[in-house]
Formats: C-alpha cells, structure tokens, sequence
C-alpha cells in the first residue's frame, strides 16, 4: 500500500490538493478531502480497470469526497439555519477563512478573482480550476466532472462570462 | 478593451493563479491515512459483530417460534383428544361411579383452570407488549445524536477556535432550570462575544423542539467586567418581568449555571439608560445577585417535552423536596418519573440492586444487578450519561461501572475503564 501511496503522491499530490483548495477555500478541509480521497483510492486500487488515466480517476474520487463534504456542510447548515436565529450570520461563515498565504500576497485584482469564485455555480468553479488554473484539457476536465466534451466547452463558456460579470459588479 | 480581450485578460489572470502548498508533510499524511484505514477496519469488525448477533437472536428467536408453534400443534391436538376423552368419559361418568375415572376426572379438570390462568397471564403479557412498543425507540443502538453529554475532546469541539459556552433555559412550567452547552465553531475566546447577543441564540423553532418554556433572554444582554468577577445585566428600560416570559425565582440559578465555568460571584442589574438594579415583581428592586455552585449534588434526569431529550439535574427530592445530602439520596431520586413535569427516571426504577462506592477522592464506582433491558442501547447509554453528570456533582472525576449482563460498550463507553466525567449536556453547535 505504501508503495502506491508514494507513486500517486509524488505524482499528483501538488496538482490534487491544489485543486481540492481551490474548491474548499479552507486548508483544514483541504487536507481532510485529500487524506479521504487517497484512503478511498488506496482502498480500491486494486479494481481500478485503467479505463481512464490514473489522475483522472484520483481527481474524480476528490471531486466526489468534496461533493460529499458540501452535501454534509449544507445539511448542517440547513439544520443550524432552523435550529438557530442565524441565518445572517450564516451567510458570514462563508467568507470567514482566511486567505492562503500565497494568495494574499497576489494583487487585489487576483485577490479578487480568487474571492469571486465562490460565486460561481459549483459547476462552473469546478471548470474554471480544472481548465485553468490546473490547466487540464477538455477532455481530462470532462472525464474528471464525468461529463461530455461539449458539456465542458459550455460550462467554461458561461463560467468566464459570469466571473468576468462579477468582477465588473463587484 | 472589449469584451472578449477582457475575458481573455480573465482566462490568463485564471492560469496565473499561485500553487498553494500543502502544510502537511508526506510522512504526517500517510500515517494519519495509515490510523483511518486501521479505524475504518476496526469500525467493519464492530458493525460485522454487531450484525451477527441481532441475526443469530433472530434464527434463535424463529427456531423458538417454530418449536413453540409445534408444541401448540401438539397441544391442540391434546385438546381435541382430551375433549374426545372427556365426552367419552362424561358418558362414562353418567353411567359409571367408577373411583379411578372420578380421579381422572379431578386431574382433568385442575389441568383446564390451569390452561385458563395461562391464557389469562398471557393477555396480561400481550397488554404489556403495546408498552413495549412504545419504548422500542430507546432499545436501539445508540448513535452520535443520542448522546446527551460531550467531551472537550469529541471530534464537533476538539478543534482549533471551537469555544463552548453554556446557556440556561427553563422548562415548559418553569419549575427548573435546564443548562445548554452551545458549540461555536469559530471563537475569538471572549465569552463577551456570545453573553452580549445571547438574545439572538435560539429562534422560535429551536424552543418549540426543546420543549422549553419562552427562551429567558429574550431582552437581556450581558457584559463581563474588567476583573471577570462580575458580570453586568442590562434590560431594555421598560423590561419587566413577569409572569409567561420569564420565571423570576429563578433568575438566581439560571445566572449561577450560566456562568459556573468562570469566575463570576456576581451579576450587577442595570437597564439600558444606566439605572442601578430592575424592578422586579416579586422581589421589588434588584440590584445584583450573588452567585451560587448551583450544580453541586445534582440527580440528572431526562426531561422531554416535545422531539428533544435533554439531561437535566434535579437539585431536591421529588417526594420532600429536601437536598440531597449523599449520592445515594441521587441516586434513589433518579429512579423516580415525574412525568406531570416531563421527567422520566433516568435509572430504570425496577432495578433494586444498586450499589454506590467510592473508591477513591476521585472516584467512584456504580454496581447494578441485572435489568432485562440492560444493553448496547439508548436506554443504558443514557442511564450511563445520568449517572456520569450525578457523579461529577458530587465532585468525582470518573465513575467505574459494574453493570451485570454488560461486559463491554455501551455506545461510546467502555465499560471495561472506568469512564471520565463529561465536560458539558445537552450540547448544540451554533454558526458564529
């Protein structure tokens, strides 16, 4: 187990939590998503058919572990939203974590991109890391979000276009 | 610049965005991966156990069934031959004064008021079962939301910046008072930050399923002093309590609960407008109230209004209404339903053989005979947590249990150590 543990850390590991942070914006969260994943991927290894690349496959697992985290996260929050009278406050926690060294060393303007992601659909902030900022192509981002090649012609299309909106608005 | 070239702009700005580095070491990684996989295996031989048992009961149970099935084949089939030889022998009897049929007779006749009272015990048993019925819910195996304690070190506190601090509401008849340990997930560690909005905490929903009478707070806010031995209560200028919002005799208790995990000995009344002390109905003006160890000798029951089960310590006897002087008196208390106040025993009262040691300063041990529902449930668990905070009030750090018929886990205890005492009840998180 640890041998393969190695080979896919030293391999994707950079690129893997990159991605995951991007996504979660917390680092805690991060590591959790990214230590889950490789337990899951560990643990299934052995069937893994090869149908699609190695990183394909590791960065689906995340993408499902941080669907699943933000399935639980809002659950919580739903429950909480009832059970307390917070919901202005719950709109706070959002942005309450701070920000990543290195991006609070960027320019406003890349701080602000970096902020207004979030307010993208989840879809199209999946796209916008996954094409961009990881630089994958089309075809390994739609095999990652499990979609077709067109689905994520599309989705980047929008994704630029509101981004580039909220940055005028903001 | 138009549209498309700001977008492109957009799109190299995306492709500039810095690699963020992960803090955590491969070595830390793999060994935290290492302790889950080795956790998750443990979890499967836990949940491997505890599915094999409830199936072997249950072939246990439908082989019982069968057996007894056959054996009320059997008899009916007794009964047929019987009422046969009882027809023949009523014949025989009306034209026999034979001494051994008389004899048979007799044996016959002693065995149907036999069967008769049998069947009688058995409707009584059946009325029982719809009681059984009802409480089924509490035979179940205990899961992470029945619990009714929490330990600084459970996974929702043990984090970084999670602060708890603890509130006190009271029940639907304001006859107690219940304390709360709300989690924040995100503290500054100034307990100002939670006492000076405390009016906002729980919302219409939240007090209907806790079952509890209007939240106390509604009005007030709280500021801890300079030195941190007073607190300052400030109420709107034309507050007034009264009756149906808030119960004025027990405003002590509920400031001395709130603030037992500090060093507050006293809370300073004032309003909004700076006006020393608050008019109250009863007691007339109110300029402060001197703190008390409300807590101290406490039986913790279960009270439960509405959906929530909340631990509650009951500080005298329901009976004469004295304090209780040892844990045994708790104890007995615990045993006791007072259902017209929603509170139910949180020892089951048929067990009769309960032994109190203490072992140590520190702690304390718990013997109890055997209990039919005794077991991996709710019910035990929280018999458990009951005893656990009761222990705790009389000032013991952990409570070694011997329970007969459990040898093992109760939920999240292990019985086989002897169990700490927990850090707070009736824990709920909040987002800050």
């Amino acid at each position: 187990m640890e041998t393969t543990f190695d080979s896919l850390y030293e391999q994707y590991h950079d690129d893997l939590f990159q991605y995951v942070i991007y996504l979660v914006k917390n680092r805690q969260v991060a590591e959790d998503i990214v230590q889950e994943t490789y337990i899951k991927v560990l643990k299934s290894y052995d069937g893994f058919r090869g149908d699609s690349s190695e990183k394909t496959w590791l960065f689906s697992i995340a993408r499902h572990t941080a669907m699943d985290y933000f399935r639980k996260q809002q659950r919580q929050q739903g429950k909480l939203a009832s059970f307390f009278n917070r919901t202005q406050e719950m709109e706070r926690i959002k942005d309450k974590d701070q920000l990543p060294e290195e991006i609070a060393l960027l320019k406003d303007e890349m701080k602000q991109i970096y902020q207004l992601l979030d307010q993208c659909t989840l879809d199209q902030k999946n796209v916008l890391i996954l094409r961009y900022i990881q630089t994958l192509s089309i075809h390994e981002t739609a095999r990652i979000l499990e979609w077709s090649e067109s689905k994520v012609k599309t989705t980047q299309h929008r994704a630029i276009k509101k981004l580039q909106q909220l940055i005028e608005l903001d | 610049m138009d549209r498309n070239e700001k977008e492109d702009q957009l799109i190299e700005q995306l492709k500039k965005m810095p690699q963020i580095k992960d803090d955590l070491s491969k070595e830390m990684l793999l060994k935290r991966i290492n302790i889950n996989l080795n956790k998750q295996d443990q979890k499967q031989d836990r949940l491997w156990y505890k599915w094999f048992l409830p199936s072997v009961a249950s072939i246990a149970m439908v082989f019982i069934l069968i057996i007894v099935a056959q054996q009320n084949l059997f008899q009916g089939d007794d009964q047929i031959m019987e009422r046969t030889t009882s027809d023949r022998d009523m014949s025989l009897r009306s034209d026999s004064n034979n001494d051994e049929v008389q004899m048979f007779l007799a044996d016959e006749e002693e065995s149907g008021s036999a069967t008769a009272d049998e069947a009688d015990n058995y409707q009584n048993e059946n009325d029982g079962d719809d009681l059984n019925i009802l409480d089924s819910a509490r035979m179940a195996l205990p899961t992470e939301e029945d619990q009714l304690v929490y330990y600084d070190h459970d996974s929702f506190v043990d984090a970084d910046g999670v602060e708890t601090f603890t509130v006190t509401v009271v029940d639907v008849n304001a006859n107690f008072v219940i304390p709360l340990t709300l989690i924040s997930s995100s503290s500054t560690g100034d307990p100002n930050d939670y006492y000076s909005r405390i009016n906002s905490f729980l919302s219409d929903e939240a007090i209907e399923e806790l079952g509890i009478s209007l939240y106390p707070f509604q009005d007030m806010s709280f500021e801890f002093g300079f030195d941190g031995n007073v607190v300052y209560l400030t109420v709107p200028d034309d507050y007034q309590f009264s009756e149906g919002t808030f119960a004025e005799g027990l405003l002590d208790e509920v400031l001395s609960i709130m603030f037992a995990d500090y060093d507050v000995d006293t809370v300073i009344l004032q309003t909004e407008s700076g006006q020393q002390g608050i008019e109250m109905s009863h007691s007339g003006l109110v300029t402060e109230i001197e703190l008390l160890d409300q807590l101290a000798n406490s039986a913790y029951k279960i009270y439960q209004a509405s959906s929530e089960r909340l631990l509650v310590p009951i500080t005298r006897s329901s009976d004469e209404g004295s304090t209780f002087n040892t844990i045994d008196e708790a104890f007995a208390e615990m045993q006791v339903d007072q259902s017209d106040s929603y509170l139910t025993a949180s020892i089951p009262a048929e067990v009769v053989d309960i032994t109190v040691e203490q072992t140590s300063n520190e702690q304390l041990t718990v013997k109890m005979g055997p209990y039919p529902d005794f077991g991996d449930n709710i019910l035990t668990s929280e018999m458990i947590e009951a005893i656990l905070m009761t222990a705790k009030s009389f000032g013991f750090q952990e409570v070694a249990f011997e329970i007969d018929g459990i040898n093992g886990e109760v939920g999240r205890f292990n019985l086989n150590e002897a169990v700490p005492v927990p850090d707070g009840i009736n824990a709920k998180l909040i987002a800050d």
